[in-house]
């Protein structure tokens, strides 16, 4: 559950965590229990054992070993005097006492006060009250007479010191009010199913942490096993009581499973078998030897006992060697069911002097150091969330900045590319048409008999084609209509001027796509070409232009002129040249004559080719 | 328009600014050569035409745009100004879209190539005065790109007031920008051929308008002058 930290616990932390486990481990010894503030204090009694004989002992008392095992009763009768009858209710209190314990006073039966015995077994040690019946007691001398009785096991009876007082003992006595109480034992209880419902709801979700498992299992076998054993079952199933014992070494392997997972380690198969193992086969020796025994209930003590004080050493080793002080802290419980379950049984077998039994109270301790655990994993997940997401957001801002950088080198790149382009074509474009008018023109002019004409249709020439290149500059796709309008402008004016008559029509012509303003100048400098031709070498007057749909979409742009042999014999260099141009555009031209003159077809596909032509 | 004053059968009064001597000599006679011309004044730069717009009675303003101290606009301007009657055209080498609008929006309701001939500036001017004006398909489809720009962002109002055309008027930029000729608009449209360029004169007009309101839209919000 707790990953492997690298940073080893400090002194103190260690300090603290041996001191709270050597406290409470050391609690029962430093304190037994408070003496009330009695008006009587009964430290004598008469003592006999299922029939036997009457014996004279001190209290606190606990049964000598003749008591033996199972089921068997004591007596106990307790004299005292009075000088005067008391007018206040009298009370009596027994701070400890372990097994069921009722009596009378004078005959009269005493009235237990706080105590009903749903969810406490007293047979673990408890502290009780009884009221006196009004009028029961006299002046003289009082006899109390005490039975204890124990229903199952081998744990020997206690009675300690009674106390008889008034309603201010009573009040004062918060000591019995704790132990005496059930209501706080089934608090316990609920607490107890929080935490196992809370351990479920992990688990269920997070089934690959073996920790939790381990958590779950314990804790919830705890439950079903330790409520049971802790309260007063029906009579029907007080048979039960006994074996309990024998599910202790089930929780203290399950101890150790979990010691392991929470540390870390691979839980060895021994240990998963011994969880159910080791319980089948002491209840199986039971059976076959005739029920539980009082040595048998010893070893599954004795088992469990080890096995905790193993699975305290697992982690007590890894807290020092890894760190993480809730490791250390659950090393507590460990040790305490250890420590008091060695404690317990020399209570119960009277070696050791404690009216109670002390490892039914680490129970609580256990589940609050288990909430304690789960909560410390959550702040510990939920920092780690944080983190993560930090980490994240760091790296998700740092990635887009390197995106941002780049996408701007790269739209640099592009529009220097792009710009690269245009300068090339331009260039490109300038130097086939104007640069060529330009020095043409120069030659002209340096000749001796400058031919003004000439120049003048050279400069024409030159403008012209300066207003090609510039206007194809803008064109997109699909705006060949648009640039032969704006060819067709330039044209009119131009065959006007020379006395030629234009008829022009693209209202037939089909959609071309892909046009590039380099796809757009190479066209109108082909019908340029193909218009200064007819007008060059066959004197035409009248000229038609026209869009046409040709075969597969193709689109036909047909110059058609009255005058004759445009191109010489149709194989001309200026056709051939023509030729070429149109290829590059994935067209073609045809040169066909007509009955008043020649006919240009220009072919283009409906698509034209993306390299520009 | 100025239509009357060539009923009364005199000739257009016609002020030319150009910087450029071979150009503007060469215009200059093409003017002077053509009866229903009358050069009043030939101007190198914009402080003479400015000068001259304020002291010759004119019928038309032929001007180039890049002027040594200016830009022709300015003559543009002042001419609509002080002789809100009179017309006025831009010579250009390219008839570029941008330097006509431009001219068109000052007031200028046509434009004339640099490289015209006689029968060009002829044809030019007669249209011109009789209230007809040429557009290019260049320049249709930069008016057209305008209106369907502004429609699209509608929902953010350009500012300042903006030329609402007629359906004819942007049937008409369309078809242009389309490639379509005069002719084969009109035969579409069902109007005479001779009627485009009129309404092309109109489109012209209200692009002047919404430019001049535009300016003082823009002044105001400037802080320029109070409305």
């Amino acid at each position: 559950m707790t990953p492997a930290r690298t940073s080893r616990p400090g002194w103190t932390a260690r300090l603290l965590l041996l001191a709270l486990c050597v406290a409470l481990m050391l609690a029962p010894q430093i304190r037994a229990f408070p003496v009330p503030q009695a008006d009587l204090v009964i430290d004598k009694a008469t003592f006999s054992l299922a029939d036997g004989q009457d014996e004279r002992v001190a209290l606190p008392h606990i049964w000598p070993r003749s008591a033996g095992y199972g089921p068997t009763q004591a007596r106990y009768e307790l004299d005292f005097t009075l000088g005067d009858t008391p007018q206040d209710p009298v009370y009596i209190t027994v701070p400890a006492v372990r097994h069921h314990l009722a009596g009378t006073i004078n005959g009269r039966e005493l009235i237990a006060v706080g105590v009903i015995e749903t969810w406490l077994d007293p047979s673990g040690g408890t502290a009780r009250r009884f009221r006196v019946q009004e009028g029961a007691l006299k002046v003289g001398v009082n006899r109390i007479v005490l039975t204890l009785e124990r229903r199952h096991g081998a744990v020997s009876g206690y009675l300690s010191t009674l106390y008889v007082g008034g309603t201010q003992m009573v009040v004062r006595d918060h000591w019995s009010r704790a132990f005496g109480t059930e209501r706080i034992r089934a608090a316990a209880h609920a607490m107890h199913l929080v935490v196992v419902i809370a351990l479920v709801t992990l688990w269920s979700g997070r089934r690959r942490d073996p920790a939790f498992g381990w958590l779950l299992l314990l804790s919830a076998a705890n439950f079903v096993v330790a409520v049971p054993n802790e309260t007063n079952l029906p009579p029907a199933f007080a048979f039960l009581k006994p074996y309990f014992v024998f599910a202790l070494p089930a929780f203290s392997f399950m101890a150790i499973g979990l010691s392991m997972a929470v540390t870390g380690m691979p839980v060895p198969r021994w240990v998963r078998v011994s969880v159910l193992g080791m319980p089948l086969a002491l209840v199986l020796v039971a059976a076959a030897t005739g029920g539980p025994r009082p040595l048998l209930a010893f070893t599954s003590a004795a088992i469990s006992i080890c096995a905790q004080f193993t699975a305290g050493f697992i982690t007590t080793r890894a807290y020092l060697r890894q760190g993480g002080w809730e490791v250390g802290l659950l090393a507590i419980p460990f040790f305490l069911t250890a420590w008091y379950g060695l404690r317990d049984i020399g209570v119960a077998t009277g070696i050791v002097d404690g009216g109670f039994l002390f490892s039914g109270f680490v129970r609580p301790l256990t589940m609050l150091i288990v909430l304690v655990l789960l909560m410390r994993r959550l702040t510990f997940s939920l920092d780690e969330i944080d983190r993560a997401n930090e980490t994240l957001r760091e790296r998700l801002s740092e990635r887009e900045a390197e995106l941002a950088a780049l996408h701007e080198k790269e739209r640099q790149r592009t529009a220097q590319l792009v710009r690269e382009q245009e300068r090339q074509r331009l260039m490109h474009d300038l130097h086939d048409g104007l640069s060529g008018h330009l020095v043409s023109i120069i030659a002209l002019s340096e000749r001796h008999e400058a031919d003004r004409e000439q120049i003048e249709r050279a400069a024409r020439e030159a403008l012209n084609d300066l207003r090609l290149v510039i206007n194809s500059l803008d064109i997109g796709d699909r705006d060949l209509p648009l640039a032969l309008a704006s060819f067709r402008e330039r044209l009119e004016r131009q065959l006007r001027r020379m006395g030629v008559q234009l008829s022009w029509s693209m209202e037939n012509l089909p959609e071309v796509s892909g046009l590039t303003p380099a796809h757009a100048l190479s066209i109108l400098r082909l019908l340029q070409e193909a218009v200064t031709n007819a007008l060059k070498h066959g004197p035409a007057t009248r000229i038609a232009i026209r869009g046409e749909a040709g075969d597969d979409g193709a689109a036909l742009l047909v110059v058609e002129n009255d005058g004759r042999n445009t191109f010489g014999d149709g194989k001309g260099h200026g056709l051939d040249n023509m030729r070429r141009r149109a290829e590059r555009l994935g067209g073609h031209v045809k040169l066909t004559p007509t009955h008043a003159g020649m006919r240009f077809t220009f072919t283009l596909p409906a698509a034209l080719p993306e390299a520009a032509a | 328009m100025g239509e009357g004053a060539n009923v009364e059968g005199r000739p257009w009064r016609i002020l030319l600014v150009e910087d450029d001597q071979p150009v503007r000599e060469r215009l200059a006679s093409l003017i002077e050569a053509w009866e229903s011309g009358e050069l009043v004044g030939t101007c190198d730069n914009l402080e003479k035409a400015l000068a001259a717009i304020e002291t010759k009675e004119l019928d038309l303003l032929i001007t180039d745009l890049k002027l040594p101290d200016g830009s022709g606009i300015e003559a543009i301007r002042r001419l609509r100004l002080h002789r809100p009657k009179a017309e006025a055209m831009v010579i250009s080498v390219l008839a570029d879209e941008r330097t006509v609008l431009t001219a068109i929006e000052a007031g200028a309701s046509g434009y004339l190539h640099k490289d015209a001939d006689s029968i060009d500036l002829v044809e030019a001017i007669t249209d011109l005065m009789a209230g007809r004006s040429p557009i290019s398909p260049g320049i249709a489809r930069v008016l057209v790109r305008r209106l369907s720009d502004r429609q699209e962002d509608g929902a953010q109002p350009a500012p300042g007031p903006r030329p609402t055309l007629t359906p004819r008027e942007t049937d008409i930029l369309w078809g242009i920008a389309k490639g379509f000729t005069y002719g084969e608009l009109a035969d579409r449209l069902g109007i005479s051929r001779q009627t485009v360029p009129v309404h092309i004169r109109n489109i012209y007009r209200k692009l002047e308008a919404s430019n001049r309101s535009e300016a003082v839209f823009e002044a105001a919000r400037l802080g320029l002058i109070k409305l």
